[in-house]
């Protein structure tokens, strides 16, 4: 008996046997940044079971599936607490149902003993560093004074031990004027790939403070590949282009999103979330196991069900796109099948 | 009465009709039938209703429900995904 395909109530084409987890194993940060998403700061130890817990629920599905699992481990920040993050990764590197590991971090905890034990695992595919400007100036005032050189200084670090290390933007109006300036300094960095992302603004006042209106968003994105495609000509380096609304600027780019399909976001105390920008808890992978959550949620079902009357459903860009739908269910009146408000077609 | 085991639901999503195993993740695609009599696994209706209920609704000949009622309790049954709460 094998999994009977989620996707068989859309017609997007994205489907594969790879999942993807997003798993923030710990609630902690050092940082306080203004557009964080997180909104509790818990200072607690470790809980190795819970970690234990986890892994095998998700090992047992992806097992089931017969999927194999991308897994990003994130938090709060992985690195304040290397011992759960190195016993997670050890954990994961033992399961033939894990193809790679990311890590997601802040880059400002990045020394060189964690540079060595990074090194001895072969499942990392990737550290994520979020520089959220594209100087001191502009990155600072959103994360914190000195963040910028500690989270440059890692990269640099982490590209100088080969390992294969990205940067994450998250593009909002406080930093959109860096946006463009990005690809030169991925490029600077002989950095592997350079992701400039939406941040979902999920209240009124994060909407005042943050939100990017269609049509200037559409030139940001423009500048952004047109620059990328200039600084990233003779490197390495490419552009994260899968995610919705990329397919607006050039056809051959773009992504359906995959949640509910083959996507879960999980958090520190097992609360699963069908997405860590769509705070709907669905169930928690401790108490309900992550098989009674996939197959009775009826907000996974609400997203994988074909709806005829959501515009971006409708729209020619549908396979490559279909919108956020965070920021649909943030921006209108909590309407999961609403049109992206950041559309600008 | 019949009742469905509380690791077992049932979906009805478009065209499909499913039984799903929550603790081991097995999924079974079912029949609008079947669908119809897990649904009715209430621990209310007794198996009479139930075969009532479908051959009204199926407009099928009584014995043939009955007989496709006794075949799929039978491996329900076995399986443990319903019981009985008489018992």
């Amino acid at each position: 008996m094998g999994l009977y395909n989620m996707d068989s109530y859309n017609n997007k084409k994205h489907i594969n046997n790879d999942f993807y987890a997003q798993w923030h194993f710990i609630d902690s940060c050092n940082l306080r940044c203004i557009h964080c998403y997180q909104d509790d700061y818990d200072y607690k130890d470790i809980d190795f079971d819970i970690l234990n817990s986890i892994f095998f629920e998700l090992d047992a599905a992806m097992s089931k599936w017969k999927m194999k699992c991308f897994i990003s481990l994130s938090g709060g920040e992985p690195f304040l607490k290397p011992e759960g993050l190195f016993y997670l990764i050890d954990l994961i590197e033992q399961s033939d149902n894990f193809k790679n590991i990311a890590i997601l971090t802040n880059g400002t905890l990045i020394n060189n003993d964690t540079i060595i034990k990074l090194k001895k695992h072969k499942k990392i595919s990737e550290i994520q560093v979020s520089l959220d400007g594209h100087n001191e100036e502009t990155h600072d005032k959103i994360r914190g004074a000195g963040t910028f050189l500690k989270a440059i200084e890692s990269i640099k670090r982490l590209k100088n031990a080969g390992i294969k290390t990205s940067i994450m933007f998250t593009l909002h109006d406080k930093n959109k004027d860096s946006a463009a300036n990005m690809p030169k300094l991925a490029a600077s960095l002989n950095i592997d790939m350079l992701t400039v992302e939406r941040m979902t603004t999920m209240t009124k006042t994060e909407e005042q403070d943050f939100f990017i209106e269609a049509s200037e968003l559409k030139t940001i994105y423009s500048n952004v590949y047109n620059e990328a495609k200039k600084e990233f000509s003779n490197k390495d380096t490419e552009l994260s282009t899968s995610r919705p609304l990329w397919n607006l600027i050039d056809e051959n780019l773009g992504g359906y999103c995959p949640v509910g399909f083959s996507s879960i976001c999980i958090l520190h105390d097992g609360t699963l979330l069908p997405c860590r920008r769509l705070y709907l808890p669905i169930g928690n992978i401790l108490t309900d196991g992550l098989f009674k959550v996939w197959y009775n949620s009826d907000i996974l079902w609400q997203m994988r069900k074909k709806n005829d009357k959501s515009e971006c459903f409708v729209c020619s860009h549908s396979e490559r796109c279909g919108g956020c739908k965070a920021i649909s269910y943030y921006h209108n009146n909590q309407d999961l099948s609403s049109k992206d408000p950041q559309c600008w077609i | 009465m019949l009742m469905l085991s509380s690791t077992v639901s049932i979906k009805h999503e478009e065209e499909n009709y499913m039984l799903f195993d929550n603790s081991n993740g097995n999924i079974y695609k079912i029949n609008e039938v079947s669908h119809k009599i897990l649904s009715l696994c209430d621990g209310e209706n007794s198996n009479e209703n139930i075969i009532l209920s479908l051959t009204n609704e199926f407009d099928v000949a009584k014995a043939d429900v009955k007989k496709d009622f006794n075949d799929l309790i039978k491996i329900l049954l076995n399986k443990q995904y319903i019981y009985d709460n008489d018992n």
